[in-house]
């Protein structure tokens, strides 16, 4: 789970109206917090398809080592508000969509076959249409085990963030801390 | 809308549980409103209606630039008839009138004339078209080259040095202009891209005009057609949106009157006539408003003429500033060769000075005096070659190193022969011969018995004085046959022949007797010997010559 603050953002706003350039230094302190545990999470991309039919193609599903570790990347900017009305002051985020595939894949979809010419058309979301009943498995089998992070299961950025064991997470609540302490003092004069 | 990607959010903020519910709404509202596509059209509308009367500012902005331009230049009463032709250029070239107002600006402080400047007007455009050239830069190199400038004409090919466009008149570099422009953008008007640019430009003044129609509206109800059509129906089009316009924004001022606190006050009197007043007031200023709106610059106002025909001060102020305008020219045009003729005779002078100063220049003076003395021809057209390219003559150079290089051609040809031609004959190459030869003749010589024969006999006179010996005979060198001797076998045919004999009697008797007679006495042997010698030397300087030998002691009589 992150870590709830309170108020930063507006702190950020007048830290920013008053003195923005202490809150550049700021946020590179942030940055070079994050830069490595984003390189290390490009690192375990793996540079070659894992899966012998698994090979670049024009669908976003096919793998694109490039693509992927270029979807890798971090945000220090306060996000947009997500269902449960959280904003993040900072993230790591893998985006590609198969970099978030191969991100996540834990548990196979349920396998109903592919789809017959004849009768009624059966819902095909989330379920598994391969002629192979097990290659949901194998995909899993074939992209290697994750880690579990406080963040979730993962083979990327979460696996990153679980061998960085907080070091990140401290040093970007650091910066944060600072931000609200010299917005306070410039609202109370 | 879910962000995409796998996140790990380090730091968050809760925004409060209620924005997620307002933000629903909101994303709900903009999907119904995106859905009837009014949100987006009135968007659409706004944005026209600003953009339309920015273009509408800023084309006031220029059109008075430009009448205050004429009025400065005393052609204030053109100004109805240039707009005009600007706005009939505009539609017919489909260049907007934002290029052409600064343009003819520019045009008319240059000429002076509006008759001209409408000339260069038209002219730019197709030198525009083309020449691919902007149509902007195209009148200004069409103004600078009025006044004499001609460095900005050379980027349309004309054919012509930038020597010859400095001495050609501004009437002969329009001729060229047009003999190679004519009629381009007639040409460009009927391709694709022109007729793009003529429905572009007409909307783009319908924008102007009118500062708020849709035009996606217009396009797509006259779209179809020709395209002077929609450009006429559009024209129609603006004036109709523009009047409709108008009379709802009096209408409404009109109400706006008659629901005013007082005029509602003063409606309740029966003998008050604000209201009646005031409404009549409206329409009266609403008229002028429209009148002055559409007032004719140029045409005819029921039966009178407005603006065709020009007032005889009018004329006489155009014809002034035409006969201006053509004097400025020729003032213009004769300054230009007055340059021209004080360049030619500077450079004259400058020449003159050249001339004169080689005579104390060493080089000069050096060539000059190696040119007097005996030179081969080659030396003497190396020397004027160089004297040549002293002087800067070119096609002297040009002819004379042509010159040098045949003779230098002819020589290394010449050596070339010499080089491949076969050996001479050597000329001693028979002296061996002739050398035995004379070495058997003078054995044979040796071994001969000569006869002595008579001999004709040779008087002298020896003077002691200086007397002159006897000629000498024809037998004196020659053969001796005819002296009536005989030698033997092998008759002495040389004078070496004769010479091996050493037989002077043989030999004397062959030239015969030489006498000598001394005047005066002779007293001593030593005076009769000086007697003898003096008319030997003598005889020998007359062609006899003789020769003295001595032969067993004693000397052979003569």
């Amino acid at each position: 789970m992150p870590t709830e603050v309170k108020g930063v953002i507006k702190a950020r706003k007048v830290l920013k109206e008053f003195n923005p350039d202490l809150l550049k230094e700021i946020q590179k302190e942030m940055r070079d917090a994050l830069k490595p545990i984003v390189a290390q999470a490009k690192g375990f991309v793996p540079a070659t398809s894992p899966l012998r039919g698994w090979r670049k193609t024009d669908n976003f599903w096919s793998f694109d080592s490039a693509e992927m570790r270029r979807g890798i990347t971090y945000s220090i900017a306060p996000s947009r508000a997500n269902e449960q009305g959280f904003k993040s002051l900072a993230q790591i985020i893998n985006k590609s969509p198969m970099g978030a595939i191969w991100e996540t894949a834990r548990k196979p979809q349920e396998w109903i076959g592919p789809k017959t010419s004849s009768g009624k058309a059966i819902k095909s979301k989330n379920k598994s249409r391969s002629n192979n009943p097990d290659a949901g498995q194998y995909f899993i089998a074939g992209i290697g085990v994750g880690v579990m992070s406080p963040q979730g299961y993962g083979r990327g950025i979460r696996k990153a963030w679980a061998r960085d064991e907080g070091k990140t997470n401290a040093a970007i609540i650091k910066s944060v801390e600072k931000i609200a302490r010299l917005a306070e003092g410039k609202i109370n004069g | 809308m879910a962000e995409k990607g796998v996140r790990i959010r380090i730091v968050s903020e809760s925004v409060g549980k209620g924005f997620k519910e307002a933000n629903k709404s909101l994303a709900f509202l903009k999907k119904t409103v995106a859905g009837l596509g009014i949100a987006a059209a009135a968007k659409a509308i706004a944005n026209f209606s600003i953009e339309a009367a920015k273009a509408f500012a800023a084309d006031e902005k220029a059109a008075n630039r430009l009448a205050m331009s004429v009025k400065n230049l005393g052609l204030g009463f053109e100004t109805p008839r240039i707009e005009r032709y600007i706005s009939d250029l505009s539609a017919m070239s489909g260049v907007t009138d934002d290029q052409l107002r600064p343009s003819m600006q520019k045009l008319l402080q240059t000429t002076g004339s509006v008759t001209k400047a409408q000339e260069l007007l038209t002219q730019a455009l197709d030198i525009s078209r083309g020449s691919g050239v902007e149509y902007e830069t195209v009148v200004n190199d069409l103004s600078a080259a009025y006044l004499g400038q001609t460095k900005g004409l050379s980027k349309y090919s004309l054919g012509l040095t930038k020597a010859e466009l400095k001495t050609m008149t501004f009437a002969q570099v329009q001729e060229k202009l047009t003999s190679q422009f004519k009629g381009a953008n007639a040409d460009y008007l009927e391709t694709y891209a022109g007729k793009f640019e003529s429905i572009t430009t007409a909307a783009g003044e319908a924008q102007e005009k009118i500062g708020g129609a849709l035009l996606t509206a217009v396009t797509d109800v006259f779209g179809s057609g020709d395209v002077t059509i929609l450009i006429a129906n559009i024209e129609k089009l603006s004036i109709k949106i523009s009047n409709l316009i108008d009379e709802t924004a009096w209408k409404w001022k009109k109400f706006w009157f008659a629901t005013s606190d007082r005029a509602i006050i003063e409606g309740f009197n029966p003998f008050s006539t604000y209201v009646e007043d005031g409404l009549k007031a409206i329409d009266i200023a609403h008229k002028v408003a429209l009148a002055s709106r559409n007032a004719t610059t140029q045409g005819y106002l029921g039966s009178m003429p407005v603006g065709i025909y020009e007032t005889p001060a009018e004329k006489a102020a155009r014809l002034k500033a035409a006969a201006d305008a053509a004097k400025r020219e020729k003032e213009l045009a004769a300054l230009a060769n007055k340059a021209a003729r004080d360049k030619a005779k500077a450079e004259k002078e400058a020449l003159r000075q050249k001339k004169l100063s080689k005579i104390f220049d060493l080089e000069y003076i050096q060539i000059y005096a190696a040119l007097q003395g005996k030179l081969s021809e080659e030396d003497r057209t190396r020397l004027r070659l160089q004297l040549a390219i002293m002087d800067e003559n070119v096609d002297a150079a040009e002819n004379l190193a042509k010159k040098l290089g045949e003779a230098q051609g002819q020589t290394s040809m010449l050596a070339t022969f010499l080089r491949t031609m076969p050996d001479a004959k050597n000329p001693f190459s028979k002296w061996g011969e002739y050398l035995l030869e004379l070495e058997l003749d003078a054995k044979r010589i040796a071994a001969l018995q000569f006869n002595a024969g008579d001999a004709g006999s040779k008087k002298t006179n020896a003077d002691q004085g200086g007397g002159t010996g006897g000629a000498a005979t024809d037998q004196g060198m020659g053969g001796g046959a005819g002296a009536g001797g005989q030698y033997g076998i092998g008759e002495p045919k040389t004078y070496l022949d004769y010479l091996a004999l050493g037989q002077f009697e043989a030999r004397s008797s062959g030239y015969g007797t030489v006498n000598i007679t001394v005047n005066g006495s002779v007293l001593t042997n030593q005076e009769l010997t000086e007697a003898i010698r003096q008319g030997l030397l003598n005889a020998s300087l007359s062609g006899s010559s003789s020769t003295t030998n001595r032969i067993n002691g004693n000397f052979a009589a003569l």
